[in-house]
């Protein structure tokens, strides 16, 4: 470093004079800014909280020295989440639909699509800190959710049962023998095997997922994605909604056309729209009624246990106008997030389909990208990002198979059987430890059987009520839409 | 180069950040601030096209992650330098591929349009740009990051050690390796005088 203040830095000089460019142009300045002005009034629309990482929660600016606010409730509540609460050892999943029949004719031909497809929001759609119980879902959460009018062509899909059959898995290359020791032979088609397990299910998804399209001139997401938030009262649960569509344009040719100058990145475009919000369910809406019947509340800056809202959001119940512009992920060539990192349609069409070989390169990848892993904590790396490639990134039939065969041979998800999903849908749940800032979470993952897409990723944390009664804060995000498409964008 | 940070500034940055917690549009004062900067920054090693986009998705990177800038650890301005280095950091065979045309490019083709330094430089530089090119080329990507830091976003050696999240001796010792190789590259030709041979 002595040479920093000693004779003139030749070499840097050069590199100056041959790298250097001028600054941007006014247009580039121009349109930057309204990228940023728009994921603004995004945040402010959405409520959409940045949750905070580990450094955040050590951030501590001038005299004030509190902790910056904390969205997410955290095993912090100590006792709230054990089994001791009172609380754990309800049934299981009193997710009852209530909305199953006579619906078929709305069913998108393939329930279950869609793809949340934020930079920053995406990965973590789901909030940290959540408690570990499903059971306690109050009465009907789901169906009163689905059943909740805040419809913006929000097609509903069947109820009508899938059944899984476990003969694709049986018969899977991959993983001959889809049964533990033990266990009884797969076959059975009437009711016993209304629980198959875990593995069971993600290998039988990996094979029903093949028959998804591999091409099309774009790929499509529509997800909805909804908060369970404590009233600022903390008298009764507030359920709010958005959507969110997603056109990103394919390539001609499908995916195996060379590609050097990047796609024609403007066309892609989105839209979407806040649903609104209302109590979530007819006892919430009794202790809504009794509060005056508020169309809007007003959070306030300390909102650590009301779910995940913004500090100082206003949550309107009105649903919001339509939006819609010019999608960009990122830059031209990005098109998610893999192992935290930004990635493009080169780097996906690149990724081996193999299970064994994805495996390795995944866990090559999460080393470089994210830190030397280990054991069960690369583990739940893995599972993470073999769940990005299943619901958020635009990868070929093949590749999402190869990341379920990697779920399916990776411990900690349960079999949880069908359970109605958040827009009313039946799928597969499997729940599943997350452990983020060394905290534990649970979480559920409803896949469609049918399709072998994820239906829904969900997640719940106990919270208190004012009353001193327990309540669920927590958020999902479902997928209405996801594949390949020769539709277009409205506009 | 290596401008001494300007403190007062850099509280007035931090204090940005935290406002936005709750106050979304305090961070487009960052954007105005920084933006021009961050883009010739990315500009210098991708190109202006590329640079557009990227350096407007620092700054919406920026933005999501605002609630995890830790005053402590570092001023605004490196830190966003860290990301955009990050997000560089996917293009590395962009970049590659770059060096390697300018590598082989006739003197000057490389250059933007409407770049104002003086013809005299541009054509000692450019007789020179070659043999540059080829030398970064070569460097590891810790190193050529160390580099570009330094000639083209003039960060202190601090700042540098900040963005990249190494220890400030880091920056010393590599930046001392990039310059003798880059030295070694040019054949020992003072690049601003000679390099009627490159």
């Amino acid at each position: 470093m002595d040479e920093r203040n000693g004779h003139p830095a030749d070499e840097l000089d050069a590199v100056r004079a041959v790298f250097s460019r001028p600054g941007p142009s006014p247009e580039a300045v121009a349109s930057g800014r309204a990228r940023l002005l728009a994921e603004m009034a995004e945040t402010a629309r959405t409520g959409e909280v940045t949750v905070p990482t580990p450094a955040a929660r050590t951030h501590a600016l001038g005299p004030d020295p509190s902790p910056g606010p904390d969205p997410s409730p955290g095993p912090r509540s100590g006792p709230n989440f054990g089994p001791n609460s009172g609380t754990g050892s309800r049934p299981r999943l009193q997710l009852v639909s209530g909305t199953s029949s006579g619906t078929g004719s709305g069913l998108n031909s393939r329930p279950g699509r869609g793809l949340l497809f934020g930079v920053g929001s995406g990965r973590r759609a789901v909030a940290r800190g959540r408690a570990r119980w499903w059971g306690q879902v109050r009465g009907g959460l789901a169906g009163v959710a689905a059943a909740c009018a805040l419809a913006l062509a929000l097609t509903l899909p069947s109820g009508s049962p899938i059944h899984l059959s476990p003969g694709p898995a049986a018969s899977d290359p991959a993983r001959p023998g889809p049964d533990g020791p033990g266990r009884d032979g797969p076959g059975r088609d009437g009711a016993g095997s209304e629980r198959p397990d875990a593995r069971q299910v993600l290998l039988a998804a990996a094979t029903a997922t093949t028959a998804e399209p591999s091409a099309g001139a774009y790929w499509r997401t529509r997800v909805v994605t909804g908060q369970y938030l404590l009233s600022p009262d903390r008298r009764y649960v507030i359920l709010r909604r958005s959507t969110r569509e997603t056109w990103l344009a394919g390539r001609d040719g499908g995916r195996d056309g060379g590609r050097d100058g990047g796609r024609e990145g403007g066309r892609d475009r989105w839209s979407g729209r806040y649903l609104g919000a209302g109590p979530a369910t007819p006892r919430d809406e009794a202790a809504w009624r009794a509060a005056g019947s508020p169309s809007a509340w007003r959070y306030p800056a300390d909102v650590a246990g009301l779910g995940r809202v913004a500090p100082e959001a206003l949550v309107e119940a009105a649903p919001g106008a339509p939006a819609s512009g010019p999608h960009r992920v990122g830059w031209r060539d990005a098109d998610g997030i893999l192992t935290k990192q930004l990635t493009g349609w080169t780097a996906l069409d690149g990724l081996p389909d193999d299970p064994a070989r994805l495996r390795a390169y995944l866990v090559s990848r999460i080393a470089r990208e994210n830190g030397a892993y280990v054991g069960r904590e690369m583990e739940a790396e893995l599972r993470e990002t073999c769940m990005e490639i299943i619901s958020r990134l635009p990868v070929s039939p093949e590749l999402r198979a190869a990341a379920y065969r990697i779920l399916a041979s990776l411990p900690g998800m349960t079999a949880q059987g069908e359970v109605t999903d958040p827009l009313g849908r039946t799928g597969q749940a499997l729940t599943y430890q997350v452990v983020e800032d060394g905290r534990p979470s649970d979480e559920r993952l409803v896949i469609d059987p049918a399709s072998g897409l994820p239906l829904a990723v969900e997640s719940r944390s106990a919270a208190r009520l004012a009353d001193g009664g327990d309540a669920q804060v927590g958020s999902f995000t479902a997928y209405q839409e996801i594949g390949w498409t020769d539709d277009r964008p409205a506009d | 180069m290596a401008a001494p940070p300007d403190a007062p500034v850099a509280a007035d940055d931090a204090a940005l950040v935290e406002r936005s917690w709750h106050d979304p549009e305090s961070f487009a004062v960052l954007y105005d601030r920084y933006f021009a900067e961050i883009h010739r920054y990315v500009a210098g090693r991708l190109g202006t096209h590329l640079a557009d986009d990227l350096a407007a998705e620092t700054f919406l990177v920026a933005f999501r992650k605002r609630r995890t800038f830790d005053p402590d650890r570092g001023a605004v301005r490196p830190w966003l330098y860290g990301i955009a280095t990050n997000l560089l950091a996917d293009h590395r065979r962009r970049e590659t591929r770059g060096l390697e045309a300018l590598r082989r490019a006739p003197a000057g083709e490389a250059f933007d349009g409407g770049h104002e330094d003086s013809v005299a430089t541009r054509v000692t530089a450019a007789s020179v740009q070659g043999r540059l090119a080829a030398a970064i080329r070569r460097l590891s990507a810790g190193d050529r990051d160390v580099l570009f830091l330094v000639a083209l976003a003039d960060l202190s050696y601090q700042e540098v050690a900040q963005t990249l999240g190494i220890p400030f001796g880091t920056v010393g010792s590599r930046l001392n390796r990039v310059r003798r190789k880059l030295r070694s590259g040019l054949g020992g030709v003072n690049p601003m005088i000679g390099g009627s041979d490159g």
